[in-house]
């Protein structure tokens, strides 16, 4: 136990400090990284001033000017029941970022616990939840979305269940591996040797030194998770009009791609741009913490 | 060898039986049961009942589980709700033109995706590397929809060169092929140049060079074969996300494949051709995953002796 209770004074507190300004230094050193970040800033901001930048209600009908091409008028157009098409991509990305939280955050929470009651515990736990997660990964993770919603039914919250289903095994995975990994360290060892229990020993020991996994797990899945719950909505199968989904309008935009090809043209954008903000945020938060995944 | 496809093909079976478990308990759950969705609006509680009994619906829930899998193993997955024809019947024709589909799809994206990424890591932090991964990112980072749209308004629209719907001719096969393979192309671009650039950094192919051999055939004939091996491991995550882009291609081009099939009978809740779909999906995803794994090991004897 001595060398143990040495190697974490000595060796592991300074380590961890070079390690966290080491994360913030590289980023801030990062060009993609500064990229990534103000196409996430510039994205959250426009869904959060949504009401207030867009021209009109999202949902507003006008007939009279249905399809009406980008003008003075309507910046973007107007879709075929005449709603402006500027309004409803703002709104479009306020519903998409959120959905894309929401399905993340509970995906990875699930996805951690149970990495972490796997990795643990090990034995007969470990087996029916890396047994589970065997299963899940059986099917193509678009597929076991769809498979969710085709029993639930569609609508907002079977489409954050099933997207959320088919991304907790990334995380199971990935946690129970750190937390394998981490069981015969010093740190752990000492504290089942002080009496600690084993909720103490999961959320103060283990979570702690799992969470830059799950920060860099949790950033390259946003972008997955929208592209889907969007796929989904293209479908028919996740988010209903009249409420302004980026996919839902790509799809409503397929009948009148020859009249108007500037609604799916600018929404696609829209989403690509969106996507792409979060894969290179993704990639760089990654490339910090771990410089050694970095190509 | 036998180790290592032993030890792979033990997991299968209880895969395989959780799949079946999961397919048969999503029509279980659904809302409604089973007998309600197959009644028409306003179907009296006696009908109702006698529905259920005729359906074996009354049976404890394993007894119902184990006559369904007596069933799928004799091939029979059931009719479809409104056409009453054997789903087998009805899925087997969709699946071929999935397939179809599919193959092309992940032949154009392994062409593509090595041939640019050993292109980035020959050129390592040049621009050519720079602006083929800038590339790459884009193109994971494109809903396969909407570049399905982007090709149609080009080459259907305004070119008029390409059917922009529809399977029969070869024509039509172009477009919706190409928009699946592009998506998976960029995936496989990046992972073939970060594997290169792990293997060009060995120490053989800096003998190589130090024996004067030209960098064309190091590339190709020392580098290449060994940063394929990692690429080939993932193919098979590569084709699973394009089984999901395939029913988003297949609505968008209206090609009559399983997916469209599958979305077409989720809306209208034709529950027998979901449930088929699904478990036929599932079960191609595994077995294709198990033959590249099985692949991987003969490309690389290390796998098969550890």
């Amino acid at each position: 136990m001595m060398k143990g209770f040495i190697s974490r004074t000595a060796v592991a507190a300074p380590a961890q400090a070079t390690r966290r300004t080491g994360v913030l230094v590289r980023l801030a050193e990062d060009n993609s990284a500064w990229l990534a970040g103000s196409m996430v800033v510039a994205l959250v901001g426009a869904a959060l001033a949504a009401p207030i930048l867009a021209p009109s209600d999202p949902t507003a009908i006008d007939l009279a000017n249905a399809l009406a091409p980008p003008s003075a008028d309507s910046v973007l157009g107007r879709d075929a029941l005449g709603r402006d098409v500027l309004a409803r991509i703002l709104h479009g990305a306020r519903l998409s970022l959120l959905l894309g939280c929401v399905t993340v955050l509970l995906a990875g929470g699930l996805g951690s616990a149970l990495g972490l009651v796997a990795g643990y515990y090990r034995g007969v736990p470990d087996s029916v939840i890396s047994r589970l997660t065997d299963v899940q990964l059986a099917f193509p993770p678009m597929l076991l979305a769809i498979a969710v919603v085709a029993t639930l039914g569609p609508g907002l919250f079977s489409l954050v269940l099933a997207v959320a289903v088919s991304t907790v095994p990334s995380f199971t995975r990935l946690v129970r591996g750190v937390v394998l990994g981490l069981a015969t360290r010093d740190f752990v060892i000492g504290a089942y040797a002080v009496g600690a229990g084993a909720g103490r020993i999961m959320f103060k020991h283990l979570l702690p030194n799992c969470l830059a996994v799950i920060v860099v797990q949790a950033s390259l899945r946003l972008s997955t998770v929208i592209l889907t719950a969007s796929g989904l909505s293209f479908l028919g199968l996740g988010v209903q009009p009249p409420m302004p989904e980026w996919g839902a309008m790509l799809s409503d935009s397929r009948r009148y791609l020859l009249l108007a090809p500037h609604i799916p043209t600018t929404v696609g954008l829209a989403l690509l741009l969106t996507v792409l903000a979060f894969n290179l945020l993704g990639d760089a938060v990654r490339d910090a913490l771990d410089p050694k995944l970095a190509t | 060898m036998s180790a290592f496809l032993l030890r792979r093909l033990s997991t299968l079976p209880l895969v395989l039986l959780g799949v079946s478990i999961a397919v048969f308990a999503m029509v279980r759950l659904a809302p409604g049961g089973p007998a309600e969705l197959l009644l028409p609006q306003g179907a009296n509680e006696a009908e109702l009942v006698e529905l259920r009994r005729a359906l074996g619906l009354d049976e404890p829930v394993w007894i119902q589980y184990l006559i369904w899998m007596g069933d799928l193993l004799r091939g029979d997955l059931g009719r479809s709700v409104f056409t009453n024809r054997q789903v087998v019947g009805e899925l087997l024709p969709r699946f071929l033109a999935s397939a179809e589909l599919a193959l092309l799809s992940m032949t154009i994206a392994t062409l593509i995706g090595v041939v640019l990424g050993v292109i980035a890591a020959s050129n390592r932090n040049s621009w050519i590397d720079r602006a083929t991964m800038l590339l790459s990112l884009v193109g994971i980072s494109t809903p396969v929809f909407w570049l399905g749209y982007l090709l149609i308004l080009m080459f259907a629209v305004n070119l008029g060169w390409l059917p922009a719907s529809g399977r029969g001719t070869l024509t039509q096969l172009v477009l919706p092929s190409v928009t699946l393979g592009l998506a998976a192309a960029a995936n496989i671009a990046r992972i073939t140049r970060s594997s290169m650039l792990e293997v060009l950094s060995d120490d053989y192919i800096r003998t190589a060079r130090g024996k004067g051999v030209r960098e064309r055939t190091i590339l190709r004939r020392h580098a290449l074969q060994n940063a394929l091996i990692p690429v080939v491991t993932v193919m098979g995550l590569q084709f699973g996300a394009l089984l999901g882009g395939a029913v988003l291609t297949e609505t968008v081009f209206a090609w009559p494949g399983a997916g469209k099939l599958m979305v077409d009978a989720i809306l209208a809740r034709d529950y027998p051709i979901v449930q088929g779909a699904v478990l036929v999906f599932a079960v191609a995803f595994t077995v294709v995953n198990i033959l590249i794994d099985l692949t991987y090991a003969y490309l690389d004897p290390r796998i098969r002796y550890t």
